[in-house]
């Protein structure tokens, strides 16, 4: 394992583009997972974006992002992890004063018992999302007062993960007595999803959801296929979230990712269906100049169904990765 | 050995000497070969590949009426989702009662050797709209209408369409890609899309015409192709228990909005069939067919049909998304077919004459021009045969549909008594047979296809008194066989399924096949950098988690047939019970001693596995796999059917013993278990066919793994017992079988691709390196006379696998370089440049790859006539530096 480095492999860009599922921390050819003791990865990426909207809403934003995802592993099945952003924000809404702030957010602070490559029983204990769907980082941080009943937020939960068989991976989480602050009150909630693993290409999953929260007869449930084919990536995924069975005013999603990589360069398409609110179409490219710096830029479509709106946004990003891996151990 | 070849040969050496001299460079060279094993599958592939799908002749031509309201065919998602616009369906009202019906339907079929098998076909006729009346509330409608058919079954690959598109004008072949759409789809779409499907639109709307109506027009049909005119349909009533009872039992259900219905209902079916195969220069086929089957039916289904992209285009009505989680069918029915087969010699007069007669219904003339040896000679007219069967079939369809995967399961099996007429006499054979069709499909990889089909043909001597029918068997000193094929099609498969088919293999037929190589599942390196690189990865991020793939391999089709003595089964049957339980937990891999004594001592453990086989009949009503093995419901039946075989004289008993024997559902296992009773060695064999995808991005361990499977391309393997010769009966049946669609075995000598050889020249004063292809084919000295043509298709190779991504496809004229002295008679030397001033029409992308480096699927097959193509074969390889590498 290397004793202190920084690298960036790659990083990828979407619309809005936060988290670090692209840089990443690795073993040296002859470790194994028994070498993770002491073991501190730490993928973190300093993004300035800005985008121009022209929609009834918003005239454009810029801002600039920090985020982190950590891991130490005291053993090689004991980890902690820990994720969180800050965000400086200048947002200018359509025909409104120009608006400044700073957002903070603590998304996961979690202990791991076992180790996902090798234990067939894991459990994580702490603030974590409650396992629902595919969860694409990439695309949080859109629209998020439309994608809300779709997202998850952290909470104060456990989630435990059985991998029932070669082909079965069952993920069963829960919470009680976490705030809303959107709705103002607390919930309970329990969520299950169970993953079958399919030999198609370089690995397909189907994937199947269900979330119940306290007072609800239905909840939301969720089905979804994603595909690997070498480093190429899709997946589509459905979610409907109802109050009972035969009601007619559910919500519904569903959404197309296509991830190509090429190279030096991440490709990335998206659809997206609201239903009874609005389609939208994006198209991103993120490109490495060095190994540590990224530029990117996306074009969106979006088109209202009730109102027949159509808004266009344009986005340009900048951003620097580094990923800090270590030994403590060696370090001590 | 002439002049020109000679010369040609020291160029092509010193080119490649020249260049060697540049040293091999980590495996790259200035030229490379691969060596191709000349085809020794049996002549009979094509009628064993395709003939299960469409099994008879009613099946052929109603797949749309038989096959369910749901699920037409496995392939229905792609049609639905594309295809749809090739099958379409108009109607005219004609009154409140009656409407006039037409549509279009095309099916494609892949012979899993590159070539595919094209069925399109055209129905009208009228269509009763009010239901005949009322059964206790249920509406009795008619189960499918009477149309007039009209059907082209033609055999096409990628070579034969790009030669056609050479010589055809350019706004026709624009109109046959759908005006760029066809080769745009071709690029963009996952494998499981086959553009066989929508090309050439204009002569699928021309089906309705396309039925030659005389002799002259019968010879313009392209060799191979079947057309057929006819009426087909039902007589009879079904009840339609879609109505009241259906919507009750799906408010109970709470369904949703999926749609429940159980049809039941008699069938009566009819079918009067004339058609035409032209078979050689001035030969043609014509089959004179007419079916009833009378029975009745049974069909549940679970499903709802999503119309999609109504909206997308505004003249296009869309198409259908089907999620059919239930679609299962069973029939019972008794199948009456009389076939007719008569031969024309088209350069005689006469012959033209009673075709031009027979053409338009009726064949008096051709009657009466064969039925005596002489006048058959003087005329060209030839009756072949006349057979009539008729057999009680018991057929079962289990299905189910999640949109982007489906799977069917299609079993049927029958007994009875065919008469084939000859011009010297009457041949009557009982015979059993049971057909199993295992299909699985995705929307990524496309179609998997597992079919298995036991037959047995008893020689008897008929008798009727009283108007009941008597038989003695014919003693003869050829005993008969009890007959078992498998057919495994795969155009995806990857190392987990390759140990699946070389099991089922090994167990079929009970040869070891130590030729075939024990793959590891998982490449060892790709496990490794998997570890390294999801050894950090946050939990909470596990569904982004990749699992090592099984390594996929590439095109796989292997056969086996198994030949079992009617004595040796005889033999078995006379065994000890014990012996028999002993051997058949042997074949399923369960405790043998155990099992000797526990099925005799009916166990708890033997009771508890019988009723397994009723707890998991729900299971195979949506046709899943529960790995139940039914060991002991089906091993009872196996014991007592091997019993009748040993001890019973008459023949009707005897042919309900092999029915009883074949109708299983673990093939594999049951002649495993065959085998280890059979006191001599059963005669067996088994072939492939395999084609390797390479890829550049391949790691050292799957390279390997590739190289191994490749090697075992077109190996045969077969025990040192002799195989059998097929029986009269067996001939007529695939004379037969020429009809159907698939059916077709060419038996002209198409030229095969021996040896390929790639090769980078220059030549001064152009310093720019040109790709020459040098080939060496199989033909004889009237092939070195006349053109031989070389189809090249030439694709990219990268980590893009989804498409096809064709760079480049054409069909060139090859030059003549001479005899292969090493290869013997037969082989012919011929060049072609791939790139250069004469190379390819395009071509840049091998300069390119020359300047910067590139790697590329290329695809050959040759031709000495029209349309008679060689099988395709593929070449993967890498170019750098200037240089050449095989992948």
């Amino acid at each position: 394992m290397h004793a202190f480095s920084t690298r960036s492999l790659l990083a990828t860009l979407s619309l809005i583009w936060s988290g670090s599922a692209f840089s990443i921390c690795l073993l040296q050819e002859t470790e194994t997972i028994a070498d993770l003791k002491g073991a501190f990865c730490s993928v973190n990426n300093v993004h300035v974006f800005g985008y121009g909207e022209a929609s009834k809403t918003q005239d454009g934003k810029g801002a600039t992002v920090i985020d982190t995802d950590t891991s130490v592993f005291v053993l090689p099945k004991l980890s902690f992890h820990f994720k969180a952003y800050v965000e400086a924000f200048v947002n200018k809404p359509h025909g409104q004063d120009v608006e400044k702030g700073v957002d903070r957010t603590t998304d996961q602070g979690y202990v791991h018992l076992g180790h996902s490559l090798e234990d067939p029983i894991q459990l994580s204990v702490g603030r974590l999302p409650l396992p629902f769907g595919l969860r694409q980082e990439n695309l949080r941080w859109e629209l998020p007062q439309r994608t809300d009943a779709f997202w998850d937020r952290s909470v104060n939960g456990a989630v435990v993960t059985w991998r029932a068989r070669n082909d079965l991976t069952i993920d069963v989480g829960g919470t009680n007595k976490n705030s809303n602050t959107l709705a103002d009150k607390e919930f309970s909630s329990f969520t299950v999803r169970a993953t079958e693993h399919l030999d198609l290409l370089s690995g397909t999953k189907l994937i199947g959801s269900y979330q119940n929260q306290g007072g609800s007869t239905v909840g939301k449930m969720g089905l979804a296929t994603i595909v690997f084919n070498n480093d190429d990536m899709s997946s589509l995924e459905w979610v409907r979230v109802a109050e009972d069975w035969k009601t007619t005013t559910y919500q519904q999603l569903f959404r197309f990712v296509y991830q190509n990589r090429d190279n030096d360069k991440l490709w990335n398409f998206e659809y997206e269906d609201l239903r009874h609110d609005t389609w939208r179409l994006a198209i991103s490219v993120g490109k490495n100049v060095t190994p540590d710096w990224i530029l990117g830029g996306a074009l969106q479509y979006e088109r209202q169904r009730f109102d027949k709106g159509s808004n266009w946004v344009g986005l340009f990003n900048v951003t620097y990765a580094v990923t800090a891996q270590t030994n403590l151990l060696r370090l001590l | 050995m002439n002049t020109k070849f000679v010369l040609s040969s020291l160029l092509f050496l010193l080119t490649s000497q020249t260049s060697q001299a540049q040293g091999d460079l980590g495996g790259y060279r200035p030229t490379i070969s691969r060596e191709f094993l000349k085809e020794q599958s049996s002549s009979a592939s094509g009628f064993e590949i395709l003939n299960r799908s469409i099994q008879n002749h009613a099946i052929a031509n109603s797949l749309a009426a038989n096959a369910g309201e749901i699920n037409r065919t496995v392939e229905s998602l792609m049609q639905s989702l594309f295809y749809s616009i090739m099958d379409q369906r108009a109607t005219l009202t004609v009154s409140d009662t009656l409407k006039g019906g037409v549509d279009y339907q095309r099916v494609v079929q892949a012979t899993g050797i590159g070539t595919y098998v094209v069925f399109d076909k055209f129905r009208i006729g009228p269509e009763i709209i009010e239901p005949l009346g009322n059964i206790k509330g249920l509406p009795l409608t008619f189960r499918d209408q009477n149309k007039l058919f009209l059907t082209n079954v033609s055999y096409r690959s990628d070579a034969q369409r790009k030669a056609n598109a050479q010589t055809r004008s350019g706004w026709r072949e624009w109109a046959n890609n759908w005006f760029g759409a066809l080769p745009f789809l071709t690029r963009i779409l996952p494998p499981s899309f086959n553009p066989e499907e929508l090309y050439d639109p204009i002569s699928y709307l021309g089906t309705p015409f396309l039925f030659p109506k005389n002799a002259e027009q019968a010879l313009q049909m392209p060799l191979g192709t079947v057309r057929s005119y006819g009426l087909a349909g039902s007589a009879g009533a079904g009840i339609d228990a879609i109505g009241r009872t259906a919507k009750d039992i799906q408010e109970s259900l709470n369904l949703g909005d999926l749609q429940f219905s159980i049809p039941f209902g008699p069938i009566l079916e009819s079918e009067h069939q004339i058609s035409i195969l032209h078979t050689r220069d001035d030969e043609v086929w014509l089959a004179v067919s007419e079916i009833r089957q009378l029975g009745a039916v049974f069909d549940v289904q679970l499903g709802k049909r999503y119309p999609i992209f109504k909206t997308l285009v505004g003249w296009w009505t869309g198409s259908i998304a089907t999620i059919a989680p239930i679609d299962y069918e069973i029939e019972r029915s008794k199948i009456m077919q009389k076939d007719d087969l008569f031969t024309f010699d088209l350069s005689k007069k006469d012959a033209r004459d009673a075709l031009n007669k027979a053409l338009n219904g009726d064949v008096s003339m051709a009657k009466s021009m064969s039925s005596h040896e002489v006048q058959a000679q003087e005329s060209g007219v030839h009756f072949q045969f006349r057979r009539n069967s008729v057999r009680g079939e018991d057929s079962s369809r289990h299905a189910r549909s999640f949109f982007v995967a489906q799977s069917q399961k299609r079993a049927r099996v029958n007994d009875g008594e065919s008469i084939v007429t000859e011009n010297d006499g009457d041949t009557v054979t009982l015979e059993a047979e049971h057909a199993i069709q295992n299909r699985d499909w995705n929307v990524l990889t496309g179609v998997e296809t597992v079919d298995v089909n036991f037959r047995f043909g008893l020689p008897v001597l008929k008798k009727v008194q009283d108007g009941k029918s008597f038989y003695k068997i014919i003693e003869t000193p050829e005993p008969n066989y009890l007959v078992a094929n498998l057919r495994i099609i795969d155009r995806f498969q990857d190392t987990r399924d390759y140990a699946k088919s070389i099991k089922m293999l090994r167990e079929f037929s009970s040869l070891k096949l130590e030729q075939a190589p024990t793959l590891p599942i998982y490449a060892k390196d790709r496990e490794e950098k998997f570890l390294r690189e999801q050894a950090f990865l946050n939990p909470m991020d596990n569904t982004f988690q990749k699992d090592v793939p099984p390594t996929h391999l590439g095109r796989f089709e292997a056969y086996a047939h198994v030949y079992i003595n009617q004595n040796t089964l005889k033999n078995i049957g006379r065994l000890d019970p014990a012996a028999f339980w002993r051997a058949y937990a042997q074949a399923f891999g369960y405790d043998h001693d155990y099992w000797s004594k526990a099925a005799e001592d009916k166990t708890m453990p033997y009771y508890f596995n019988w009723l397994g086989s009723y707890a998991v009949m729900p299971l195979r009503l949506v046709n899943m796999d529960s790995g139940f093995s039914d060991y002991v419901y089906e091993g009872q039946g196996i014991k007592q059917a091997l019993e009748v075989i040993a001890n019973e004289t008459k023949p009707e008993e005897i042919l309900k013993g092999y029915r009883a024997l074949m109708d299983t559902n673990h093939p594999a296992e049951l002649l495993h278990a065959l085998n280890i009773l059979a006191p001599v060695e059963i005669p067996a064999v088994v072939g492939f066919t395999t084609s390797p995808d390479n890829n550049k991005n391949d790691t050292p361990d799957t390279t390997i793994v590739k190289k191994a499977f490749g090697r075992l391309n077109n190996r045969k393997i077969q025990t040192q017992a002799r195989i059998p010769v097929l029986k009269r009966n067996q001939s007529a049946e695939e004379k037969l079988a020429a009809f159907t669609p698939g059916g077709y075995h060419d038996e002209s000598d198409s030229p095969d691709l021996r040896v390929m050889t790639l090769s980078v020249r220059t030549v001064p004063p152009d310093p720019t390196p040109r790709l020459l292809a040098r080939v060496e084919v199989t033909g004889t000295d009237e092939d070195r006379q006349g053109t031989m043509q070389g189809y090249v298709r030439v694709e990219e190779n990268g980590p893009l696998q989804l498409g096809r991504f064709v760079l480049n496809e054409e069909v060139r004229d090859m030059r003549y370089i001479g005899r292969s002295s090493e290869k013997g008679e037969g082989s012919l030397i011929y060049e072609l440049d791939l790139s250069g001033p004469n190379g390819l029409s395009k071509s840049d992308f091998f300069d390119k790859a020359f300047k910067e480096k590139g790697a590329f699927n290329l695809y050959f097959s040759v031709s000495n006539h029209e349309d008679n193509w060689g099988q395709e074969q593929k070449i993967s390889f890498d170019i750098q530096n200037g240089l050449l590498k095989e992948l």
